[in-house]
């Protein structure tokens, strides 16, 4: 991969995600002229209706997508490498499926929005818990860590039904509509408190891509290459399993991006971390607005859980890519 | 001074002890063979000096100062470990591994400096890369991914080379070349190499010390035309071979016979 070449993808990614922000800038539930946005936008401090929903309703919602995009994206080009496993990611690991049943459990038990978040982050945080102590008995073995993960997440969605049958609360169907991932109903507090964590957690996983790179080399070759790869690997772990807790808490599951994401850009752009993160970030945040943006549209005045788009999406680009590449070459 | 020195090493996996009291005393610009039958312990040794095995008694020590001792970064600017089966998943281009090899040498945040790509021209130049330097790893045979592993391996600019089973699966004229290469490394460079090899007439022709295992003790060691005697292979390899001096290179050379070639010849000469 030449160094223009990775320039220009990272400018017109850059330029895609900027497009798609235009793009959710102008549309949601309500309809207002293009002249009423921009003067909103340029006049933070007056008052109106205009104001009210692009500063309170759609560009919280923009900073959310592109967050949890981004964070989905980059933990799934993470998890692939240290597991050297093109099936990982958030879901396949059981990672989200905890955090489905913290949230489902504080819903049955009447608890207020904000202590179901921090039951989703508990979920999810006893999950990686889990999955690690599981995969750590057999030393890490990349088999048995998606293993564990699927195993986990057959346990959990089995538990969340249990929980649903089980349930007489009317709050169910807001539950199941949040648990298909869902980007509308965040508190803006608990964006402005996340999004800086995300992106913090962000610049410092890019910082360390090289690491990255050696550990996609299998563990032992990137010790020999001068990695203290067990510590490197729990690290990168650690790191994107947060991510993806904060992302599960703030917008349910959302599946695929963490899958597919990094499967398009490293079939475009090539293996090589220090380009793929910076990459992911930006195709997984474009990635996740321009979806929730269908999610908004489709069926207005109603609402798509963004989950099903991207899902959808997903699986079809997903099944072109593959049948268009010459052979099963997958990574 | 010897380059690497092992002592009374003792060492294993779990609860099962499979090296024991190991001496073993390497001196710079060496070509060791160590070789010996199944299960003798060649590839714990070789894991304990590449230091992923620790040590359960006794230590190794690299000039002078204990490995344990050294950091993972430190250790791989100074050896490059090459081992048996090596698989990439990632496509990476042939560049962007061999550029790997500097990872040793840089900074957290050190991006690549024109001496790396230097070295990596050098080894690129050297292992004849050139033909498929832009292509992807995983695009390339078996003999074309041994040279682009050893010439990572060669970017780290080691003072030891670690192999294992450097030619396992290879075909003769690739093995050939491979370790005339390693041979010319050797000789030319200084480069001190230690390599597993389970060919016991590749390594007559490459090493000029051989270490002898069996049940994880040396069994014996010393100069190649020391060890491979005809008493020694049988003793250590329970079969019956004939060790006859190569024409051309004059080294030993071991041919091995079948019980039914041996019971002929017993009938043919009483």
């Amino acid at each position: 991969m030449s160094s223009t070449k990775t320039f220009s993808a990272l400018i017109l990614l850059t330029l895609i995600l900027v497009i798609s922000i235009a793009i959710s800038l102008l549309t949601g539930g309500t309809d207002l002229s293009p002249n009423m946005i921009i003067d909103a936008i340029l006049h933070p401090d007056k008052a109106g209706f205009a104001h009210t929903i692009i500063w309170h309703i759609r560009i919280p919602r923009i900073v959310m997508a592109i967050t949890v995009g981004a964070g989905l994206a980059v933990c799934g080009t993470i998890f692939q490498a240290i597991l050297r496993n093109p099936l990982a990611e958030p879901y396949t690991l059981g990672i989200s499926g905890g955090g489905a049943l913290g949230a489902t459990i504080s819903v049955c038990l009447g608890l207020s929005n904000i202590l179901m978040v921090g039951m989703c982050f508990l979920g999810c945080c006893i999950s990686i818990f889990l999955v690690y102590l599981m995969a750590s008995a057999k030393k890490f073995s990349q088999l048995v860590l998606i293993l564990s993960g699927v195993i986990l997440s057959f346990l959990f969605s089995s538990l969340v039904m249990l929980i649903f049958s089980l349930s007489q609360s009317r709050d169910v169907y807001n539950t199941i509509m949040w648990l298909m991932g869902n980007l509308s109903s965040v508190d803006p507090m608990l964006i402005k408190i996340s999004s800086p964590i995300i992106l913090i957690v962000l610049i410092l996983l890019i910082l360390f891509s090289r690491d990255l790179n050696l550990l996609s080399l299998g563990e032992e070759k990137a010790y020999h290459l001068g990695l203290d790869a067990k510590k490197a690997k729990a690290t990168f772990f650690i790191l994107a399993s947060l991510i993806t807790g904060v992302c599960v808490a703030l917008s349910g599951i959302i599946g695929f991006v963490g899958l597919i994401i990094p499967h398009i850009v490293r079939k475009i752009l090539g293996p090589n971390h220090q380009i793929m993160l910076p990459s992911s970030v930006l195709a997984g945040a474009s990635f996740l607005l321009i979806c929730d943006t269908f999610a908004q549209t489709l069926i207005r005045p109603l609402e798509l859980p963004v989950g099903v788009i991207t899902g959808i999406i997903g699986a079809v680009f997903f099944i072109a890519l593959l049948m268009k590449s010459r052979d099963w070459e997958v990574m | 001074m010897s380059l690497l020195k092992i002592e009374n090493l003792s060492t294993g996996y779990e609860k099962k002890s499979v090296i024991n009291e190991i001496c073993l005393e390497i001196p710079k610009g060496a070509f060791v063979g160590i070789m010996g039958p199944n299960g003798a312990g060649k590839s714990t040794l070789f894991k304990a000096i590449s230091k992923i095995l620790p040590p359960w008694s006794g230590k190794i020590l690299y000039k002078d100062s204990d490995i344990s001792g050294l950091s993972v970064k430190e250790f791989a600017k100074q050896i490059s470990t090459i081992p048996q089966f090596f698989e990439v998943p990632f496509s990476f281009t042939v560049e962007e591994f061999i550029l790997m090899g500097r990872y040793p040498h840089r900074g957290r945040l050190e991006p690549l400096k024109s001496y790396d790509f230097k070295i990596a021209e050098e080894v690129i130049a050297l292992f004849d890369i050139t033909p498929y330097r832009k292509r992807r790893v995983s695009s390339l045979s078996g003999g074309e991914l041994q040279r682009v592993v050893l010439a990572q391996g060669l970017a780290q600019e080691p003072e030891l080379l670690l192999l294992d089973e450097p030619t396992s699966h290879l075909d003769i004229g690739h093995q050939i070349r491979i370790m005339d290469l390693i041979r010319s490394l050797n000789k030319q460079k200084g480069l001190t190499v230690i390599a597993i090899l389970h060919d016991l007439n590749l390594a007559s022709y490459y090493c000029d010390t051989l270490v002898l295992l069996k049940e994880g003790k040396i069994f014996t060691s010393g100069p190649t035309e020391n060890v491979l005697t005809y008493q020694n292979i049988e003793h250590v390899y329970d079969t019956t071979v004939v060790v006859e001096k190569d024409p051309v290179s004059q080294r030993p050379h071991v041919f091995l016979v079948p019980s039914q070639a041996l019971d002929a010849s017993v009938k043919r000469e009483p």
